[in-house]
C-alpha cells in the first residue's frame, strides 16, 4: 500500500487537502511539522508499505518543509513531494528544488489544480 | 473549497493561534525576543493559508499585509514599537471579529481598511509593491496563435532536463505523456548523445534529452501548463511553427544542408531573420551561426542542435544506400544461427576441460555471444522498413471509395515513421484495405445522418502505427456511429452462437464479426456487407502471427487494432517433445495446456478423436502418428495436451513434455522437403538439434479433410 503524507502545521490546510483528494483511492497520512512526517514515514516504511507522495508546507514549527525534503530525500529518492505554501519568492522555490522538492504551488489552492496536480504525479 | 468540514477545522485553529499570538505579541512589547517573532509570524502566516483556504477572503487578503509587515521585523529591517504592538494588537482583534462573524463579508470594511492604511505605513514603500501580487510568474508572450485549416496548431518543443530530474521525483515520461495527451507528436527524437557508457552509467541520472514537434489544437499556455513544475531550471523551449509548418515537406525540410535551413525548418528563425543574417554573413565574412546565437534569434543549444542535425545528413549523403536482395538477408541470418550453434557446441566441449581452461573459453565464448546477439538486432533492422508509403498508397483509395459512396472523409495518417519488417508490410497491405473500405462503408455515416448528429459532415478515418512491447500496432480508426452491438447480439443468438439471455463479454461479441457468413448489415452493398472479408481479414492477420480486435463507441466511432510480431524471421515458441523429437509450437497460438481424464476423451466415426475441455470437444491430434515417430504415452489421459487455437477454432495435441519457451529464429524449408501444411518451416535448437515448427492452422485443416 502507498501513502500520501499531508504535511502542514495547519490543520485547515491538512483536511482541505485531505478533502480534495481523498478520492484518488490512496491512504492519506497527516503530520504536523518535518519531525512529526518522518516519524510517520518511518512507521510507514517498516510496516513494508510506501510513499506515493508528499504534499508540505514550508513554515512549519520543530522541522520547516525545506529541511524535511533533504531529510525525506536521504530515505526516498523518488517520490514526488509537492510543496504548498504561501510563499512565492524565487530564493525560497530554488531552495525546495534543491533540496529535491518535485513541484511548488502557492496557496490559497484550487480544488481542480491540485487535483490535477497529485494525479499527475501518482500516475 | 468552502466545504463546511473545513470552516469548522478553522475555527477553531485561528481561535488557537490568535490566543497565541495575544500573549506572544504581548510579549514582544516588554522582552523582543527572536524566536516570539518568529513564533508570531509563523502563526499570522498560519492563519493567512487558513483563511485562504475555508474561504475568509476579507481575512485572508488582511492577513497577507500583516504578514509582510512581520516580515520586515523578523528579518530586522524595521524595529517593533509600543505603536507597532497596538496596532498588532487591534488586528488581532479586527481578525477574530471576521471570522466569529460567519461570513467574512459581513465583518467591519471600515475598521479593516484603516487598519491596513496603518499597516502599510509602516512597512513603507518598499513592501507596498511587495503587498500587490503573490505570483511572480515569468512574463510570457501569450498571443494565440494562428491554426491551420483543421484548426490545428504546431509547436516544435525542446525538452533537455537536467541530469538529477529524478531526484526531485519528477520522470520526465509522465511530461512526455501529458503533451502526447494533448495532441499528435508529428516528429519525435530522441537525443542520446549524452548517454555515457554502460560503466559509468548511473541509473539515477536521466541523460536523455526530446525534441518534437506536437499538433493540437491548444493554444501555447496549455502547452507550458504541461511544463509547470519544470519550465524554470530545465532547458524547455516550445516555439510555434504553425505558420512554418508543411506536413508534407516537414522530413524533408530538416535533410536540407544549410544551417540557417535547418534552424529555419524547425521554427528556431524566422524566414525575415534568415536573411537578415545571410546579408550580414556577406559583409562580415563571419560564421552563420555565431551570427544568429550574437542577434538573439536562437541560443547555442539551438545552433548545437542544429549541427548535429547537419551532421547526420551529410553521413547521409556521404554514404548513402544499397539495395540488396532480402533473400541475401535471409542468407545471413541463416548462416549467424549457424554460428550460434557453433557455440553452443564449443561451449559443450568446454564441459569436459579441466576447470581452469573450461572457465576462460566460456569467458571468451561469452564476449561472442553477445556481439552475435548484438549482430543479429542489427541484420533485423536492416530488415525493418517505415510503414509510410504503404499508408500514403491509400489516399487514393480512400478518396475513390468514399467519391463512390457520396461520403467525404478525410484520412489522417499518424505514425509513419513506425517501421516492421518488409514482409509483413506487404502482406498487412490487403487486410488494412479492406478495413478501410469497411470503415468507408458502414463505419462512417451519410453527410446527412452526420449533419444531424452534430457531427462534422467530412468524416475521418485514421491510420495509425506505433511500437508497444515488442510488437508493431496498427490501428484503422473512424469517426462514425460505432457498432450496434444489439445487432450484432441478434445476429449471433440467429446463428445459435451464444443462447438468448447468456451474458458475453464486449470483446467476444465483437469477436463474432470476424466469423465466415457473418454480417449485420441487412442491405448489402456493393463494396461490403456480404458476409465475406472480415474472416479472410482475420486469417491474413493470423497467418502473420498476428492478432486483430475491435473498440467501438455508441455515436464516437470504432477501431481496428491489429497486432503483429516486429519481424517474421523469429518468434517467440514453446518447445514440446513426442518421444525423442522436438516441435515448436508458436506461443500465440497456445491456450493453455491439461492432462485429461480418460471419460473426456471420444472416438466419433468419421470425426476421429475428439476431447473435451471445459465443456466444449475438440479434435486431438496425435502428433507420433502424424510423423511416424515413436512416443512415450500412447494414452491421452497418460499424457500432456496442449490445447491451441487459431481462427476461433481450437485443437489439442498429446504431447510428452513440456521442454520450455525460447525466442526462436526460423529457417524455411525447401517444398522439396516437405509439402506437409502441418509445418512452417524449422529452426536448429541450441544443442545442434533440427526441430520442425508446426503451424496450427495447417494442422486443422490437414485433420479437417
Amino acid at each position: 500500500m502507498k501513502y500520501i503524507m499531508v504535511i502542514d502545521d495547519s490543520p485547515t490546510i491538512r483536511v482541505s487537502v485531505e478533502f480534495t483528494i481523498k478520492n484518488l483511492g490512496y491512504p492519506i497520512q497527516q503530520a504536523e511539522n518535518g519531525n512529526d512526517a518522518l516519524k510517520k514515514i518511518a512507521d510507514i516504511k517498516g510496516k513494508g508499505d510506501d510513499i506515493a507522495m508528499c504534499i508540505c508546507d514550508v513554515n512549519m514549527p520543530e522541522m520547516d518543509g525545506i529541511t524535511f525534503i533533504k531529510e525525506f530525500r536521504k530515505i526516498d529518492k523518488f517520490a514526488p513531494v509537492l510543496v504548498l505554501t504561501t510563499e512565492s519568492e524565487n530564493d525560497k522555490i530554488k531552495a525546495g528544488k534543491d533540496a529535491g522538492a518535485s513541484g511548488w504551488l502557492i496557496k490559497p489552492f484550487k480544488a481542480e489544480q491540485l487535483m490535477s496536480i497529485v494525479e499527475k504525479f501518482i500516475r | 473549497m468552502i466545504d463546511n468540514a473545513v470552516r469548522d477545522v478553522f475555527l477553531e485553529e485561528s481561535k488557537e493561534l490568535l490566543d497565541t499570538l495575544d500573549s506572544d505579541i504581548v510579549r514582544l512589547e516588554t522582552s523582543p525576543d527572536q524566536d516570539v517573532m518568529n513564533r508570531v509570524f509563523r502563526s499570522v502566516h498560519t492563519l493567512k493559508g487558513g483563511s485562504g483556504i475555508a474561504g475568509y477572503d476579507q481575512v485572508y487578503e488582511f492577513t497577507h499585509g500583516l504578514e509582510n509587515l512581520l516580515d520586515l521585523v523578523r528579518k530586522g529591517e524595521t524595529q517593533i514599537n509600543a505603536a507597532m504592538i497596538t496596532l498588532l494588537l487591534r488586528s488581532l482583534d479586527w481578525i477574530r471579529q471576521a471570522v466569529a462573524a460567519a461570513d467574512g463579508e459581513e465583518c467591519d470594511i471600515a475598521v479593516k481598511e484603516a487598519l491596513q492604511r496603518d499597516i502599510n505605513a509602516c512597512i513603507g514603500e518598499v513592501s507596498a509593491v511587495k503587498a500587490g501580487g503573490t505570483h511572480d510568474e515569468k512574463p510570457r508572450i501569450i498571443v494565440p496563435g494562428k491554426t491551420d485549416a483543421h484548426g490545428n496548431r504546431y509547436y516544435h518543443i525542446r525538452c533537455a532536463f537536467n541530469e538529477d530530474i529524478f531526484l526531485r521525483g519528477i520522470d520526465p515520461l509522465m511530461i512526455m505523456e501529458d503533451l502526447r495527451r494533448l495532441g499528435t507528436f508529428i516528429q519525435r527524437k530522441i537525443n542520446k548523445k549524452d548517454v555515457p557508457n554502460f560503466d559509468s552509467l548511473d541509473p539515477e541520472k536521466c541523460y536523455f534529452s526530446w525534441e518534437v514537434v506536437l499538433k493540437t489544437e491548444h493554444t501555447i499556455e496549455k502547452v507550458y501548463e504541461v511544463f509547470l513544475f519544470v519550465h524554470d531550471d530545465n532547458d524547455i523551449v516550445i516555439r510555434d511553427i504553425t505558420e512554418n509548418y508543411d506536413p508534407d515537406s516537414a522530413d524533408a525540410r530538416i535533410a536540407e544542408k544549410r544551417i540557417g535551413e535547418i534552424l529555419l525548418g524547425k521554427g528556431v528563425i524566422t524566414e525575415n531573420e534568415l536573411n537578415d543574417v545571410l546579408n550580414e554573413q556577406d559583409q562580415k565574412n563571419a560564421k552563420l551561426g555565431d551570427l544568429v546565437v550574437s542577434k538573439g534569434y536562437a541560443t547555442e543549444k539551438d545552433v548545437e542542435h542544429a549541427l548535429v542535425d547537419q551532421e547526420k545528413i551529410k553521413k547521409k549523403i556521404e554514404t548513402g544506400t544499397v539495395r540488396v536482395d532480402t533473400a541475401k538477408l535471409d542468407n545471413l541470418l541463416n548462416l549467424l544461427g549457424e554460428i550460434v550453434i557453433g557455440q553452443s557446441a564449443i561451449s559443450r566441449l568446454a564441459d569436459d576441460m579441466s576447470e581452469e581452461q573450461s572457465f576462460m573459453l566460456k569467458n571468451a565464448l561469452y564476449g561472442m555471444e553477445r556481439t552475435t546477439r548484438e549482430f543479429q538486432e542489427q541484420l533485423m533492422s536492416i530488415r525493418m522498413i517505415p510503414i509510410g508509403p504503404s499508408f500514403e498508397q491509400f489516399r487514393r483509395f480512400v478518396r475513390d471509395v468514399s467519391h463512390s459512396l457520396n461520403k467525404e472523409i478525410y484520412l489522417e495518417i499518424e505514425g509513419q515513421d513506425t517501421e516492421l519488417d518488409k514482409t509483413v508490410i506487404e502482406r498487412i497491405s490487403d487486410p488494412l484495405k479492406h478495413m478501410i473500405r469497411n470503415a468507408i462503408d458502414h463505419g462512417i455515416e451519410s453527410p446527412e445522418t452526420r449533419a444531424g448528429a452534430g457531427k462534422p459532415k467530412s468524416g475521418k478515418i485514421t491510420l495509425r502505427a506505433y511500437h508497444q512491447e515488442g510488437n508493431v500496432f496498427i490501428e484503422v480508426s473512424d469517426d462514425g456511429g460505432g457498432i450496434d452491438r444489439k445487432e450484432v447480439r441478434a445476429k449471433a443468438e440467429a446463428l445459435g452462437l451464444v443462447k438468448h439471455g447468456e451474458e458475453i463479454a464486449d470483446a467476444k461479441l465483437l469477436q463474432f464479426l470476424f466469423l465466415p457468413g457473418f454480417s449485420t448489415t441487412s442491405q448489402v452493398g456493393e463494396l461490403s456487407g456480404r458476409g465475406v472479408g472480415m474472416d479472410v481479414v482475420k486469417n491474413n492477420i493470423e497467418s502473420l502471427r498476428g492478432s486483430v480486435e475491435i473498440e467501438t463507441r455508441e455515436k464516437i466511432g470504432t477501431t481496428f487494432r491489429v497486432k503483429l510480431p516486429l519481424t517474421l524471421a523469429i518468434i517467440e515458441g514453446m518447445l514440446i517433445r513426442v518421444g525423442k523429437s522436438i516441435f515448436i509450437l508458436p506461443m500465440l497460438s497456445i491456450v493453455e495446456s491439461i492432462r485429461p481424464r480418460k471419460e473426456d476423451v471420444q472416438t466419433v466415426e468419421k470425426k476421429g478423436e475428439l476431447i473435451r475441455v471445459r465443456g466444449e470437444y475438440a479434435p486431438l491430434v496425435r502428433l507420433y502418428e502424424i510423423f511416424g515417430i515413436e512416443s512415450e504415452h500412447h494414452n491421452p489421459w497418460e499424457s500432456l495436451v496442449v490445447i491451441v487455437e487459431s481462427a476461433g477454432v481450437r485443437l489439442g495435441i498429446m504431447i510428452d513434455e513440456l521442454v520450455g519457451q525460447q525466442q526462436i529464429v526460423i529457417k524455411s524449408l525447401d517444398t522439396a522437403i516437405t509439402n506437409s501444411r502441418s509445418v512452417s518451416g524449422a529452426a536448429i535448437l541450441g544443442n545442434g538439434q533440427v526441430a520442425l515448427i508446426l503451424d496450427v492452422h495447417g494442422l486443422l485443416s490437414e485433420i479437417m479433410s
